[in-house]
């Protein structure tokens, strides 16, 4: 009864964990998404509408533009380092004999690696935010030539 | 019977498809292969996930699953999630970008014009060609083995179908397909092609999925599908659930396999068909997810095979395995609208190489140096017509004479173009790549590249890495590698200790390429 009851403790305990992170995690995101907000006034109206709670906080949370700037500039270099990190986490040698079946079908070698590649996912699409060129669809004209000799 | 009319009706399809693009065409050279640079997102990413996965994605992965386990997944899979999406970021975008601004439409006009030199197309030339020969023998060689399994006993007694299980042979079958190609690439030029692999690649992909579920069912024999899932993973032999079979450093030199679609000419051909900068963004998001759509059931499929309720015999040629699983558990309808996904899948990569030994042929050999009144544009879209049949024709008879496990054959000509990879690289991101810098690259790649393929037997050792015992070297000991990172290595140092000594480019060069 007394290992039941120590379980069940345990159970809740690490639920209550679970939900604090969660909180925090949602809490940074927020504040990250008011960040960006405040550096992007073109996409003031269009993008972050007020029902996502977003615009309510902005004003409580905005930085100075030219910090926030800052951030937004920081991300990009954040962005490559998690490129790297990818390819870091793909040599996983540490599960290499493992022969685990997760949800009682997927090979743990191929569980990790799912994993890795929806978050490669992720990562593409902060690079596409936050890295993209803008410059290049001006650049790029028409060209008039249309085969190139040299 | 019903199998082979099935897949007979997917393929006059494609010709169909092939001949509605026909109705847009507009007749000038640069809509046949560039389709006037008009392919949106979706569009693209279709074709560039299409033209990326080939039967060495399908009948490749499953087939070598089947022999070292689920670490295949890891090997190639997730490694070409990242690092494909990376080539399109740092290589697709700026060579798109450039490729617009200054008209070029093959990668060669591009190192002719950065490096100020005429010699490094033809020098690149035949060595493209030749590594994109070896490319189409995958899917030439896979497309013929899985029509041949599926199609086993449908013909009884008759005598010459005798060595081919009384299917059709993979000789004719390789044939068909090749013939079925040529005939929407010509007919759609780019545009064509680029539905088709759209269609084709929404085929494989629903097919695949509905391939997997099927098979699971059969081998699990249960009406749950996790409980079927369960099952086929349960009755694997524990080995192949692991990475056992693949040494860590050889896993580990896999991650440079992928950095070779920054230098597969067809890639750059569909990179230049975008209609914007804006239409990369959603192949580099969703590569890594369509990837791992395709690769894990494959793979799957390939350990599940492995286990004794899988009706497939030990010891089975591994090109063979996933048309032996299609033919086992699926009824004969069904059967042949899975043989049409895989063909699908293969066909899609087939036409863009094609269509791409054609235009690098006509824009970097036939029309360079001359002026655009000698050849008017019909003569043009026909000469690369004549030499796509010429390079398909010798494709088709090397695949007769060199029979090869189609993932080996994949990765020595990957191989071939990752050694070129650090060259493209250098060509956008470094001013101080030269001319002489460039050739000494592609030279070491091509010597470094032929000595590894004759030291592993032209291929026919899987398992040939290089060094090819451990070097003691006074700080750390060198493990045995895959091939690709010697030939990688070399053309870095011949590319930047070259170019360091050699004249820099001009500054109007310089100008053209690099923003203040």
């Amino acid at each position: 009864m007394a290992s039941l009851a120590r379980d069940d403790l345990r159970r809740k305990e690490k639920l209550a964990s679970y939900s604090r992170q969660v909180l925090i995690l949602w809490f940074f995101v927020l504040f990250v998404a008011n960040l960006l907000y405040a550096t992007d006034t073109a996409s003031e109206a269009s993008y972050w509408s007020s029902k996502n709670g977003f615009v309510k906080l902005r004003p409580l949370l905005a930085l100075r533009p030219s910090l926030a700037r800052q951030i937004v500039h920081t991300m990009k270099y954040a962005i490559w380092i998690l490129v790297v990190l990818l390819l870091v986490f793909h040599q996983d040698y540490w599960q290499w004999n493992e022969a685990t079946l997760d949800f009682g079908f997927l090979p743990r070698a191929m569980t990790y690696h799912v994993i890795l590649s929806v978050a490669a996912a992720g990562v593409w699409l902060s690079a596409t935010k936050y890295c993209w060129p803008k410059w290049l669809d001006e650049g790029a004209e028409h060209s008039t030539r249309e085969n190139v000799r040299t | 019977m019903i199998q082979l009319s099935v897949i007979v009706v997917y393929l006059l399809l494609l010709v169909g498809l092939g001949l509605s693009a026909n109705r847009l065409f507009r007749g000038t050279a640069k809509d046949y292969m560039l389709a006037s640079h008009s392919i949106g997102p979706f569009l693209l990413l279709m074709s560039l996930f299409g033209t990326t996965m080939t039967a060495f994605a399908l009948v490749g992965s499953t087939g070598r699953a089947y022999v070292m386990g689920a670490g295949v997944y890891g090997l190639l899979g997730s490694a070409s999630g990242i690092v494909h999406s990376l080539c399109f970021f740092l290589i697709g975008v700026p060579l798109w970008s450039l490729g617009r601004r200054h008209g070029y439409t093959t990668q060669i006009q591009f190192f002719r014009d950065r490096l100020e030199s005429k010699f490094i197309g033809y020098l690149l030339f035949p060595i493209l060609v030749f590594l994109v020969v070896g490319y189409l023998m995958v899917g030439v060689l896979g497309g013929g083995e899985v029509v041949k399994t599926v199609t086993a006993g449908t013909f009884p007694g008759v005598p010459w179908l005798e060595s081919s299980g009384y299917g059709v042979p993979s000789w004719l079958a390789s044939g068909v397909i090749c013939i079925v190609v040529l005939t929407y690439v010509f007919y759609g030029g780019m545009r064509g092609t680029a539905w088709a692999n759209t269609f084709q690649t929404s085929v494989f992909m629903i097919l695949g999925i509905v391939t997997f579920f099927i098979i699971a069912k059969a081998i699990g024999g249960t009406d749950s599908l996790f409980e079927n899932l369960a099952i086929a993973s349960k009755q694997v032999p524990e080995i192949q659930l692991t990475r056992q079979k693949i040494p860590k450093p050889v896993f580990f030199s896999f991650l440079l396999i992928p950095l070779s679609v920054g230098m597969f000419p067809h890639i750059f051909q569909h990179w230049l068909t975008a209609r914007s900068a804006n239409a990369f963004k959603l192949p580099i998001v969703l590569h890594p997810i369509f990837i791992m759509i395709v690769w894990v059931p494959c793979v799957l499929l390939g350990i599940w095979a492995s286990g004794p309720n899988s009706g497939i015999p030990q010891g089975t040629d591994e090109n063979a395995v996933l048309g032996m699983l299609v033919q086992t558990h699926a009824g004969p309808i069904l059967g042949g609208l899975l043989t049409a996904g895989i063909l699908a899948a293969i066909m899609s990569s087939l036409d863009s190489q094609f269509l791409c030994v054609g235009t690098m042929f006509t824009e970097d050999i036939l029309l360079h140096d001359r002026t655009s009144e000698q050849l008017n544009e019909q003569q043009v879209v026909r000469a690369a017509r004549y030499f796509i049949i010429a390079v398909v024709g010798l494709t088709y008879l090397l695949s007769l004479v060199l029979p090869r496990s189609v993932f080996d054959l994949g990765l020595w000509s990957f191989t071939g173009f990752t050694g070129l990879f650090p060259l493209v690289f250098a060509a956008i991101y470094w001013r101080r790549l030269t001319a002489a810098g460039a050739i000494g690259g592609v030279l070491a790649v091509l010597t470094t590249w032929s000595i590894l393929f004759w030291r592993s037997g032209f291929g026919s050792n899987p398992r040939y890495s290089f060094p090819e015992s451990p070097v003691n070297l006074s700080i750390a000991t060198l493990p045995p590698l895959h091939p690709v990172v010697g030939v990688f290595v070399a053309s870095v140092i011949a590319i930047v200790v070259i170019s360091l000594f050699s004249r820099p480019p001009s500054e109007k060069t310089l100008a053209k390429f690099f923003r203040p």
